[in-house]
Formats: structure tokens, C-alpha cells, sequence
């Protein structure tokens, strides 16, 4: 019990630190590219692991020193099919173009992610990490490019639930877990420029980090963002 | 900025301290029990190349009942209160009752996927019966996947089962069941349990028996509620066994289409048998079984009123008495 209260507590706070830090830097995901300067807000929809809908900010920070355009972000995604806020994931994280040559681009996209979820049999608060390489073209109107990724969940506080341990395991332990699970992904994603609005599509198939079959074993959205 | 980060990980790492460290998922024991394989207090039976978690009560020189729980991928847990008495009278006053988890489930050793076939399900059966009751013919019960697992039994091995009581089976064939499968599951992909059951590979990842089994639980309580199985007083049980459900389901199925078949031989089972049916379930009820007691040349059909799936947990006087009913029938 009192674990229980310090780490809400912990929650609390970090929660707060990491809304604070967002606020300041913010930033999204499901853009193509930008350039120093601009900014874009994002929305996002569609099945990936589960019926979510994501909201999000993306900011072009120049990077003299290394010749390069950060692109810091922050999305919010909520399970939409019952809304329901516990199931939650928070994320914030940057992109940047490792490689260009010709029409040829390599980017990679690094974010740091808490996800919450509460079901049937346990209510659950994971700290992840998304990396995803990125490799194809970014055009003035269009862009069309590969992604795959490696998210892993690397500790997640489990609160087994009065019904999983009143009818299956009574002495399920609750606390943190270490590496309680890690998802591959590959796919692409493409979009068109229209005026200030992007309109992006990302689709693709992900297995767990051992191959195994996942129960929704592809994604698909549609994004939508705006410029200015 | 950088001094609320500090204290913001000063906090956690305490936190994490306070918690006595972290838990590794995979072990059983945290997240999930631990089978025979972990727990050697455990009642264990060694047979067929792998260790069942199993129980007996009653006299064993009286003719055995095997019990066949559910699943497949459950356990014999919501099965055990059908040893008790009730009016007077238990099965155990005239049989030797059997209970065991099967194969890969509940608290039996796990196996790898490609172990799971229906023929390695008959042999496991065959030799648990040679094992308890050598030479005479025994009496299943069975529930749900347990009822078409005593067919696809009494199918290949008809002199080895004195009677059997199929209670509210799966369907015993493929034809069977492609006429329900669109019902079997609640798979709208607005539906609770569903977005929760694939949210929740964002946190845990079926990539051991222990996380594999840990999350097929999430699917128990809400995925079919066309069954109409208790919410108030739910069927307990052990542990699931994620593999084994999947991988037994695999082998019946080939590009989409069922091709299993317990029924090919079942018109040569003279015996009479019993179907018990739910009164509320609208997918696998009475209807349902009315159709499906016709592959047997004698087979009744008894419905327990205000009932859903899980009657024998929730109907266990009930179950007992149809069970006994029908016992002192065939005897």
C-alpha cells in the first residue's frame, strides 16, 4: 500500500515534469519532414494496437553545429473505441536526417513514451522507447518512405486487478516489471502536401520481439497535419 | 528545468527501491502461477512425455469419470466443486473421479507450439485412462472444448468409454463449426475487451509461456458474451495455457477453413450419451446441441434452467445430479 501511494505520487510528478517539458519544446510524430522554423500540429487516426486517435505538435529546430534540422515532438494518443483515459500514451521524441543523398533520404526518430492501460486483469503504467529509421524521399507536394522500429516497454508498474486475483492468481505480485515487452514494426508511410495540410498515410505489419504473432499484427492510419 | 529532472529521477529510483526491486515477468510465480515444473508440492502425474497437474478422489476400484475441462487452454479449477456433495449424494460415493489440466495448460507443464496436435491430445487421454483405470472402459465428462475432446476420444477409441456426458460442447466438426464461428467472439472493433486485449502490446508481449499466458487471460471475462457466463460469480481458474489454445486450434484449421473432425465415427458408438445444454447461451445452447446429439446413434438432451456457459460452476448441483441421473441410467 504504501509503495502503491509513493509511486502515484512518483506519477504525479513525473507526469507533470514531462507535460512541463513538452509544453516548452513541443512537438509531434506523424509528419513528413520539416525545415528550421516551422511548425505543424498533427491528428492522427486509425488501428494501431488498438482504435486510437493522436494528437500531437512538430517544431523545425536548426542545428548549426551538425549541419542539421531537429525535429522535436510530443503526441498524446488515446484508445478511442470506449473512451476511456486510463488506456493513454504519452510521447515525446525528435527526428533528424542522418543521410541525404540525391533524392535519397535516411532519418531516424527516437521518442521516450509512459503508456497507461487498465483492462480486466491489471491496470499497468509502462516507460517505452520507439526508435524508427525512416528511409525513402521527401518531395515539395509528396513524400514516400520506409519506416521500421523497435519499441520496447522497459519497465512497467502491474496492479493485478480484485478480479484476476479473487478467481486466478491470488498471490500475483504487483510492482515494477523489467522488459515486459518489445514489438517490431515495418511499413511505410506517405503523404500529400495540400496548401498548409498534410495529408499522411502510414501502414505496415508488427510482430513481437521474438517473431511471435501479436493479437492486431498490423497498423494503419490516417494522419492529418496543419503547417505554419 | 534540469533540477526538476534530477528530483523527478531521484524520486523514481527511490520509488523503485521501496518496491523491493523489479520483477522479472517471465518467472512464474509473479505474474502467473507455477506449474508442476516450478512446484513440486504440486499433485503431479508423470505420463504420455510430459507432467500433468491432476487430482483423484474417491475410490479407485470404483469405475473412474475423467473430467475434461474446458479451453482448450483452460483448467480443471471451475470443475472441482463437481466432487462435492450436494442432497446427500457425490459422484465420488460410486467413481473414481479424475481431474487434470491438460496438456500445456492450467498447472501441466508448457510445451512448445508444434507438440499440439489432436492425435498427441488422444494419445495423452489414452494414456491417462490406461494409467487410471486399466482394461475398463471409463466415463467422460467433459465442458465446452472438453465435451468435443471426449468426442474426438470416443471417436477413435468407442470400446474404451462406458458413457459420456458432453456438457454444452464447441462444435465437433468443422462444418459444425463454420456454421457459428462469425458468433463465437465478440470481435467488433469498437468492443472493450478487444482494444484492450491488443492495447495491452504495448506493455506485455507474449514472447514466453509465463507474459503468453499472463495476457490470453484478458480475452476470459468478455470475449463471448453471447454465452452468458456469470458476471457476479465467474468461473475461477489457474492459469491459461496461451500455446496450447493456439497452437490446437491451428492444427484443426487449414487456409481459414475448419478440417477437423470428431464425428467421422461416432455412429458406431452404441452407448447412450448425454448432451447437457445452458439455457441462456444463444451461440453454443440448446439449439445448438440439438443438432449436434444427432452424430451419436443415442444421445439425450437435457437444458439446466437460468443457466449460461459456465453451469457447472455456477450449477453445480445441478451438473451432479443430471451427471448422476444419468450414470444410474447407463449402469
Amino acid at each position: 500500500m504504501l509503495c502503491r501511494r509513493v509511486m502515484s505520487l512518483l506519477w504525479a510528478f513525473a507526469l507533470f515534469t514531462a507535460l512541463a517539458a513538452a509544453a516548452r519544446s513541443a512537438h509531434a510524430q506523424a509528419f513528413s519532414r520539416l525545415e528550421a522554423g516551422q511548425q505543424t500540429v498533427t491528428a492522427e487516426t486509425g488501428l494501431q494496437a488498438g482504435f486510437v486517435t493522436s494528437l500531437g505538435y512538430a517544431t523545425g529546430l536548426r542545428l548549426d553545429a551538425i549541419d542539421r534540422t531537429l525535429m522535436p515532438f510530443a503526441q498524446a494518443t488515446l484508445l478511442v473505441a470506449k473512451p476511456d483515459p486510463s488506456d493513454y500514451a504519452f510521447r515525446v521524441g525528435s527526428q533528424i536526417s542522418v543521410a541525404s543523398i540525391g533524392w535519397f533520404d535516411l532519418s531516424t526518430q527516437l521518442a521516450f513514451e509512459v503508456a497507461g492501460t487498465e483492462n480486466s486483469i491489471y491496470r499497468g503504467t509502462a516507460l517505452r522507447t520507439d526508435l524508427v529509421l525512416l528511409a525513402g524521399h521527401y518531395g515539395r507536394r509528396w513524400f514516400a518512405v520506409a519506416e521500421a522500429g523497435y519499441g520496447r516497454a522497459w519497465l512497467t508498474y502491474i496492479e493485478n486487478s480484485e478480479y484476476y486475483r479473487m478467481n486466478f492468481y491470488a498471490d500475483a505480485r504487483d510492482g515494477w516489471y523489467g522488459g515486459t515487452g518489445g514489438r517490431l514494426h515495418a511499413g511505410a508511410k506517405g503523404g500529400v502536401t495540400l496548401g498548409a495540410v498534410e495529408v499522411v498515410l502510414r501502414a505496415g505489419v508488427t510482430k513481437t520481439e521474438t517473431l511471435q504473432d501479436l493479437d492486431l499484427p498490423f497498423y494503419a492510419t490516417l494522419g492529418a497535419n496543419y503547417r505554419f | 528545468m534540469r533540477a526538476q529532472r534530477g528530483a523527478a529521477l531521484l524520486m523514481m529510483t527511490a520509488g523503485l527501491a521501496a518496491c523491493d526491486g523489479i520483477y522479472d515477468p517471465s518467472q512464474p510465480g509473479n505474474l502467473v502461477p507455477r506449474t508442476v515444473d516450478e512446484d513440486p508440492t504440486l499433485p503431479a502425474l508423470a505420463l504420455a512425455g510430459t507432467v500433468f497437474h491432476s487430482e483423484t478422489f474417491g475410490d479407485p476400484t470404483r469405475p473412474a469419470i475423467i473430467f475434461l475441462h474446458g479451453g482448450p487452454g483452460g483448467d480443471y479449477r471451475d470443475q472441482v466443486p463437481l466432487k462435492d456433495r450436494y442432497d446427500g449424494a457425490a459422484l465420488t460415493d460410486d467413481h473414481f473421479v479424475v481431474f487434470w489440466d491438460q496438456r500445456g495448460t492450467g498447472l501441466s507443464r508448457r510445451h512448445d507450439c508444434g507438440v499440439f496436435s489432436n492425435d498427441r491430445m488422444d494419445a495423452d487421454l489414452d494414456a491417462l485412462i490406461e494409467h487410471v483405470s486399466p482394461g475398463r472402459p471409463v466415463f467422460l465428462v467433459g465442458h465446452s472444448w472438453g465435451g468435443m475432446y471426449a468426442a474426438l476420444y470416443i471417436n477413435h477409441h468407442p470400446e474404451k468409454v462406458a458413457g459420456a456426458v458432453l456438457i454444452e460442447p464447441g462444435p465437433l466438426n468443422g462444418e459444425m463449426f463454420d456454421a457459428i464461428k462469425g458468433e463465437l467472439h465478440d470481435l467488433d472493433v469498437f468492443s472493450e475487451w478487444l482494444n484492450d486485449d491488443v492495447w495491452d502490446g504495448q506493455f506485455l508481449t507474449a514472447d514466453d509461456h509465463a507474459r503468453a499466458d499472463y495476457h490470453r487471460m484478458l480475452g476470459v471475462r468478455d470475449s463471448q458474451p453471447k454465452y452468458h457466463q456469470s458476471e457476479v460469480n465467474p468461473a475461477p481458474g489457474w492459469r491459461q495455457g496461451a500455446v496450447a489454445n493456439r497452437c490446437l486450434i491451428q492444427s484443426g484449421i487449414k487456409d481459414g477453413k475448419a478440417v477437423y473432425s470428431f464425428t467421422d465415427h461416432l455412429s458406431a458408438y452404441s452407448r447412450r450419451v448425454l448432451f447437457v445444454a445452458s439455457a441462456r447461451n444463444e451461440v453454443i445452447g440448446t439449439a445448438f446441441q440439438e443438432q449436434q446429439r444427432q452424430f451419436f446413434p443415442a444421445a439425450d438432451l437435457v437444458t439446466i434452467p437460468d443457466s449460461g456457459h459456465d453451469v457447472p460452476w455456477t450449477h453445480p448441483a445441478e451438473t451432479v445430479a443430471t451427471i448422476r441421473a444419468y450414470l444410474a441410467e447407463v449402469r
